[in-house]
């Protein structure tokens, strides 16, 4: 069975700060719902200076960092490891090692929904089995 | 002893990453199946002969079908359903009394 892909859209603003807050739950976050089995594809906009980037989550159901990786594209393709509420974070890395502050989906100002500034969050919960059939 | 025609149920996993089983609801077929229908756990097993799940239904009957996938932390997906199931798990009365017609 074919699932369906779901795109998420991120923008990503080159900051010099760096910081380890954690994400806010905002009750104005979009919420795109699916199943565990439906890969999200992450999207962001180019940085200016950046030479690749990095992804990490945030479910926060359990209040961890999820490590997703790192690319050199503006997308990324990332199954959901387990069910709840995830926040998502990219960063620019610069030719020297250097770093940008985290873009988080939480954060209308650098976050898109539709092409708009919002917040947003995925859900996730677990797929069902396929068709059952009585032999 | 007679013999049951087994009821062999398969389905395909659901493709979350963190399933540790499924679950099987019955639920006779004048009810919609609901996460309250009887269940069993089935493991992580695809494949099961209904009537050999311990405590089932042994009345002939329409039955609704229900399966759920169960994460690591217990949440539960929405129903795979399959509904008006003839279940039928009482062989029929045995032939008899046979006699010998001499002819």
């Amino acid at each position: 069975m074919v699932m369906p892909k779901v795109r998420l859209v991120l923008l990503i603003l080159l900051q010099c700060s760096f910081a380890f807050a954690d994400p806010s739950i905002g009750v104005d976050n979009y919420t795109y719902f699916g199943t565990t089995a439906e890969p999200a594809v992450l999207q962001w906009k180019a940085s200016n200076g950046a030479v690749g980037y990095e992804l990490r989550a945030y479910l926060h159901e359990q209040q961890i960092y999820i490590w997703i990786g790192s690319t050199t594209e503006l997308t990324f393709t990332y199954q959901l490891p387990k069910s709840g509420h995830y926040t998502f974070m990219v960063r620019a890395v610069g030719a020297g090692d250097e770093f940008s502050t985290w873009s988080e989906s939480t954060n209308p100002e650098v976050a898109l929904v539709d092409e708009q500034p919002r917040a947003w969050w995925r859900y996730g919960y677990v797929a069902p089995p396929g068709p059952i059939i009585i032999k | 002893m007679p013999k049951v025609k087994d009821v062999i149920l398969t389905f395909p996993p659901s493709g979350s990453p963190d399933v540790v089983g499924y679950k099987l609801y019955v639920q006779l077929a004048n009810d919609p199946v609901t996460y309250d229908s009887e269940s069993w756990d089935l493991g992580l097993n695809t494949t099961i002969d209904i009537a050999t799940l311990p405590g089932m239904t042994t009345k002939d009957d329409i039955y609704n079908l229900g399966v759920t996938a169960v994460d690591e932390a217990g949440n539960e997906s929405s129903f795979s359903l399959i509904n008006d199931v003839p279940l039928d798990f009482v062989a029929p009365d045995p032939p008899g009394p046979l006699s010998f017609v001499n002819g």
